[in-house]
């Protein structure tokens, strides 16, 4: 019997009539059992869309900087920020090298009266964190860790003989970095916890893009706005902007754009077809 | 290698075995084969069975009583025992007052002193009150409200000889506009849909965290009944119960509802009774229980672990090592992981999407707040009880929790 043969049709007919319940909708297994399809097409999409993110964002990856450093060297002058811009190049597995643009500055280092500032504003946001009500409870945790890292910042050029081993230009240099890591890894990350999910491919690959691009845009900004504040509250503020506001911030943008996906609907509610029950055993 | 590097290689270690165990339940859950035994019985010769209900909140228990009597069991079969505490004596009003309206149905056990906390009062009456010979115990905390036919789901896999305890599914009751009920019914899915779930598919003993349980008598004397020396008493009994050879079923398709209060402070108060439950559980059970127990028990310290391991990553930060900052960046970002785990985050997003509740998901960067309030609760909490030589279950809420949960 060929497939196109009436029989056939009428049960692939009656398959996409009997998963139907209330004006017509489709009638998913209950929540405990429902899972999601998994084929070698399913594989050959995660595969591909990772490998294609990666390259892409290889490809791009001379024009991204190439834009970070005349974004850098346009905004560091109306900003009124006393920073050099250079190149430095990185060497790269397999010979390859990377040249990133470099803002340089000499390191403020904090005297007394900026410690004791320091020490005045930590002890705020401690004082702060205990005062806050309950219902933001999370919050004072996280002030409580920024406290307790400034303070060992303070603790540190208070009492520390050896020099500071952080200088601005490197931690610039190690923030713009981390940026360029965090949008290498954004498509691995994807492929392991967002492309095996059942949602259109171009789904993914347009998160993919959004988070990649805003990455793109904030690495830049995030360096032009620390360098500000390293410039004025000098070294000493350095650990808790880079623990607080470095690495966090690339950690929750992306968690944004990963549970914004995976708010989408699903391929198989697009298709109107229910969710597949795995065989019980 | 330098002694920080010496020190953090574990840590990180440690991370990336959690986080590679978490993602495998990640898939299986997704794609594996499920195991749902004991679905859908509903019509058997069902045995005699007895609901055991600690409850000092008058409040709570009237909501309750109410859902048990509407339960589908059949007639007859089913007795309420409610567990009176002599020093709560508005609730023992309540029910007295149902024990005059449901005659022989539902049986009042009144306790002459409250010691031993839950645990305590659910060991004097499965060995005293009247319904203990019943071959099946069931047992209902006060914040649960089970549906109608919740009672044969959790009855249904005792007719498999070999199964000893039986639990449902938690689900909060209502989840409206604030956060933390909202960042705990995702931690709920997840702990459901994925963790128990995929635990199940691959025969790895499931663990009872929640007082909704159903129990076999016999299973329940063998493994020397109820014990009051411990904050989580079905946590430890289930381990009790696994070791002595009987098999835990998770009903991932039976659901109970939970009444939560929305507080941080009750919130609070309740994941660090769970984090020194789960020492006292690992302290009892070192010796016999496996590898995969061992580390599910550990996660109070694996949270220790994970800010000593920050602690001596700042320290060689400071002191300019190279690999101390670079791990230094990886743990703060662990820090903020539910459960430790890098893969937390989409453990909870699956769940949600499992359950239907796709919109829910677009929260989940503030469950890194939730987070990094959770590593440091169950932190602390696991030091305390590790340090402290006995400590008895503090079931008495604070005056802060109480005051809070008025207010909420």
């Amino acid at each position: 019997m060929s497939a196109s043969s009436p029989a056939t049709h009428e049960g692939s007919r009656f398959e996409s009539l009997r998963i139907r319940g209330h004006q017509g909708g489709v009638i998913q297994p209950h929540r405990s059992m429902g899972g999601l399809p998994w084929d070698a097409r399913r594989l050959a999409t995660v595969a591909g869309l990772t490998l294609a993110a990666v390259a892409g964002y290889v490809a791009l990856l001379p024009g991204i900087l190439a834009m970070w450093r005349w974004g850098l060297d346009w905004a560091r002058g109306r900003l009124g920020l006393d920073l050099m811009l250079g190149e430095q190049t990185v060497l790269l597995p397999g010979g390859f090298s990377l040249r990133l643009p470099e803002l340089s500055t000499i390191t403020p280092q904090p005297g007394v009266g900026a410690l004791l500032l320091a020490t005045l504003i930590t002890v705020a946001a401690l004082g702060v964190a205990f005062k806050l009500p309950p219902r933001l409870t999370p919050l004072r945790y996280f002030l409580r860790l920024l406290a307790a890292i400034q303070a060992s910042a303070i603790l540190f050029f208070a009492v520390s003989i050896d020099p500071f081993p952080f200088r601005v230009s490197d931690y610039l240099f190690g923030l713009m970095s981390t940026g360029l890591v965090a949008m290498g890894i954004t498509p691995v990350l994807f492929g392991l916890v967002l492309y095996p999910m059942d949602l259109v491919w171009w789904r993914k690959a347009l998160v993919t893009a959004g988070a990649l691009v805003h990455f793109a845009v904030l690495t830049p900004m995030l360096v032009l706005t620390h360098a500000g504040l390293l410039l004025r509250g000098t070294a000493v503020v350095m650990p808790a902007l880079f623990l607080g506001f470095g690495v966090l911030p690339f950690a929750v943008v992306f968690l944004a754009f990963y549970g914004w996906a995976m708010s989408w609907p699903s391929e198989l509610e697009r298709r109107e077809v229910s969710a597949p029950v795995h065989s019980t055993r | 290698m330098t002694i920080f590097g010496a020190i953090l290689l574990p840590v990180l270690a440690i991370v990336a075995v959690v986080t590679i165990r978490h993602y495998r339940l990640i898939l299986n859950r997704l794609f594996g084969a499920h195991r749902q035994p004991y679905l859908d019985l509903s019509t058997a010769t069902w045995p005699r069975a007895t609901v055991f209900i600690p409850c000092r909140d008058e409040k709570q228990i009237g909501p309750l009583m109410v859902a048990l009597l509407a339960s589908d069991y059949p007639e007859g079969l089913l007795t309420l025992v409610p567990i009176v505490d002599p020093a709560f004596p508005a609730a023992a009003k309540v029910l007295d007052d149902y024990a005059v309206r449901f005659p022989g149905k539902v049986v009042p056990f009144h306790r002459a002193r409250s010691e031993g906390g839950r645990g305590g009062a659910l060991r004097e009456a499965s060995e005293h009150a009247p319904g203990r010979e019943a071959p099946v115990h069931l047992v209902f905390d006060g914040a649960y409200r089970p549906g109608r036919g919740l009672i044969k789901q959790l009855v249904a896999p005792f007719f498999d000889p070999e199964v000893g305890g039986a639990f449902s599914r938690i689900v909060p009751a209502t989840i409206g506009p604030i956060l933390l009920p909202r960042l705990l019914d995702l931690a709920g899915s997840e702990a459901s849909q994925i963790g128990q779930q995929a635990r199940t598919n691959l025969d790895q003993t499931p663990e009872v965290t929640a007082p909704v349980m159903g129990l076999r008598r016999a299973a329940l004397e063998a493994a020397g009944g109820w014990s009051g020396e411990t904050e989580a008493e079905t946590l430890e009994l289930g381990y009790r119960l696994a070791a002595g050879g009987w098999a835990i079923a998770y009903q991932n398709r039976a659901e109970c509802h939970e009444v939560t209060s929305g507080a941080w402070a009750a919130y609070q108060e309740e994941a660090g009774r769970a984090a020194r439950g789960r020492i006292q559980a690992l302290l009892r059970h070192r010796g016999r229980a496996g590898f995969d127990a061992l580390l599910r028990l550990a996660r109070p310290l694996v949270a220790v672990v994970l800010i000593l391991g920050w602690l001596v990553a700042l320290a060689g930060s400071y002191a300019g090592d190279p690999f101390a900052v670079v791990s230094l960046a990886v743990l703060t970002i662990v820090l903020f992981s539910p459960l430790g785990s890098l893969v937390g985050f989409a453990a909870t997003a699956a769940a949600a999407r499992l359950d239907g509740h796709r919109a829910r998901v677009r929260i989940l960067p503030f469950q890194a707040l939730a987070g990094l309030a959770s590593t440091w609760l169950a932190a602390r909490e696991a030091l305390a009880q590790l340090l402290a030589k006995r400590r008895k279950p503090a079931r008495q809420p604070t005056r802060a929790v109480a005051a809070e949960n008025r207010v909420a």
